[in-house]
């Protein structure tokens, strides 16, 4: 009877399933029965048996499996990453926010890149004006969050406090009857343009500073470093429109600079 | 096998895909091997363990403690096969006896404890692996193979460990009854 339940208990015993007490009730046991030490020897056989088909048949990853996997991970990446981040109540609002942030910049982009095709479409490249119009765009001084902003650590709540809040154009004659002019209707598209550009920089902004800690310190200084050249180009933008408002070029420019910029941002935000 | 470096698994998490290679060179095999013990199939064990791999690189973050490591990359593997062997029915799993792919040994030198594997003691332990259950293939693939603890194997299987002492119990007893000849040849 003990022999019975002793064979039985053998495999776990070997497997190291069994401690305690019971581990030395079947150990003490082995050490006086013939009988069980023979199964036990049949048992290790068996053992070592499979061990080693287990030894001689396990399969090694093939030369190509790590490429093929990075591969997998390089296409999952971009709409999967936030699946590896801990999925508690910060990191839902984190997802909620990314994806907000995501979209504002997107119609940022796609406002910018109309208005900048629009303004070529319509406005002759020698600064003429078609016949019957109003004048031609006057842009807006806005405030422009720099790459000295976001060297700090905590994220900006607005852009940098030395530049003035936007202000929307302010010569915008008031037509309640007629149609307004192609040029009317770009400078407005141009100043939509802007008012969701800087909603989109602000909420970038936000979302590189909390992510700023686990980006690697290289991307940062690329970042910084490309942010820095956009940014410059987009201040001497707003002084080429300051001393020439009627310079479209200068103007073209500049929306393409903003739609650089955002670019940059949500490749960094999103990463 | 080498263990893995302190801090590969957090570098990994963090997106260090150099710290992910590390990983995968130290469990591929064993998770290759794992899934194609329970599919045998070379080819399909092959994209499994890609998927596997894929999957565990994001959601390393929902890993706590990395010592449970390669019990959750099994688990992982388990359910990859899982989620495969349910598009199939189950008449279509069925492969005839000589139609398995036959395993080719990877070295034929004397093994540990001096054991040399015979050719047709290595068909005879393939096909009772074969002839089991999967549920009793995967749980005697991971006790006998791989050394997972009855706990371990729960983890991965999400079985009780009642049903995983039975199916051990009774996996054992059909390889011991398909293979006994052969060892007792030797």
């Amino acid at each position: 009877m003990l022999c019975e339940l002793v064979q039985k208990a053998l495999p776990d015993f070997l497997d190291g399933e069994l401690t305690g007490r019971r581990g030395a009730r079947v150990q003490a046991h082995l050490d006086t029965c013939h009988d069980c030490q023979t199964v036990r020897l049949k048992i290790e056989a068996e053992k070592a048996a499979f061990l080693a088909y287990y030894e001689c048949t396990a399969i090694e990853p093939p030369e190509g499996m790590w490429m093929a996997i990075r591969g997998g991970i390089r296409a999952s990446e971009g709409s999967h990453y936030i699946e590896s981040r801990p999925r508690g109540w910060w990191s839902r609002m984190e997802e909620v926010t990314s994806r907000a942030v995501s979209w504002q910049a997107l119609y940022a982009v796609l406002l910018i890149v109309v208005s900048v095709f629009a303004t070529r479409y319509v406005v002759k490249p020698d600064g003429g004006k078609p016949s019957g119009v109003a004048n031609v765009v006057s842009v807006p001084k806005l405030a422009e969050p720099d790459s000295a902003t976001l060297s700090t650590s905590s994220p900006p709540t607005s852009p940098s406090p030395a530049a003035p809040p936007p202000v929307l154009p302010q010569r915008l004659p008031v037509f309640k009857e007629r149609r307004l002019t192609e040029e009317e209707i770009i400078r407005q598209q141009i100043a939509r343009a802007e008012r969701e550009y800087q909603r989109a920089v602000l909420l970038l902004s936000q979302a590189i500073a909390r992510r700023r800690d686990t980006l690697d310190p290289g991307v940062i200084r690329q970042y910084e470093s490309s942010l820095a050249l956009i940014d410059d180009s987009i201040r001497q933008s707003h002084q080429a429109l300051q001393e020439m408002p009627n310079d479209v070029g200068a103007g073209q420019f500049l929306l393409g600079a903003y739609a650089r910029k955002i670019e940059l941002m949500q490749d960094v935000a999103l990463r | 096998m080498t263990e893995l470096n302190p801090g590969v698994v957090e570098s990994a998490k963090r997106g260090d895909e150099e710290a992910f290679h590390q990983i995968f060179t130290r469990y591929g095999r064993p998770i290759l091997s794992f899934i194609h013990n329970t599919v045998q199939n070379r080819a399909l064990a092959e994209e499994l363990a890609q998927e596997t791999f894929v999957r565990a690189y994001r959601n390393l973050g929902s890993l706590r403690d990395e010592r449970h490591l390669s019990t959750w990359l099994f688990g992982i593997a388990r359910n990859v096969i899982r989620e495969t062997m349910r598009q199939y029915r189950k008449d279509e799993q069925k492969v005839a006896l000589d139609e398995v792919e036959m395993v080719k040994p990877v070295s034929t030198s004397i093994l540990p404890e001096g054991v040399l594997l015979d050719r047709e003691l290595r068909v005879a332990i393939q096909r009772a692996l074969l002839e089991l259950e999967e549920d009793r293939r995967i749980v005697f693939s991971l006790k006998i193979f791989h050394e997972k603890s009855y706990e371990e194997i729960r983890e991965i299987t999400g079985y009780s460990i009642g049903k995983l002492k039975t199916d051990l119990h009774r996996a054992r007893q059909e390889m011991r009854r398909r293979i006994t000849r052969y060892l007792k040849m030797r």
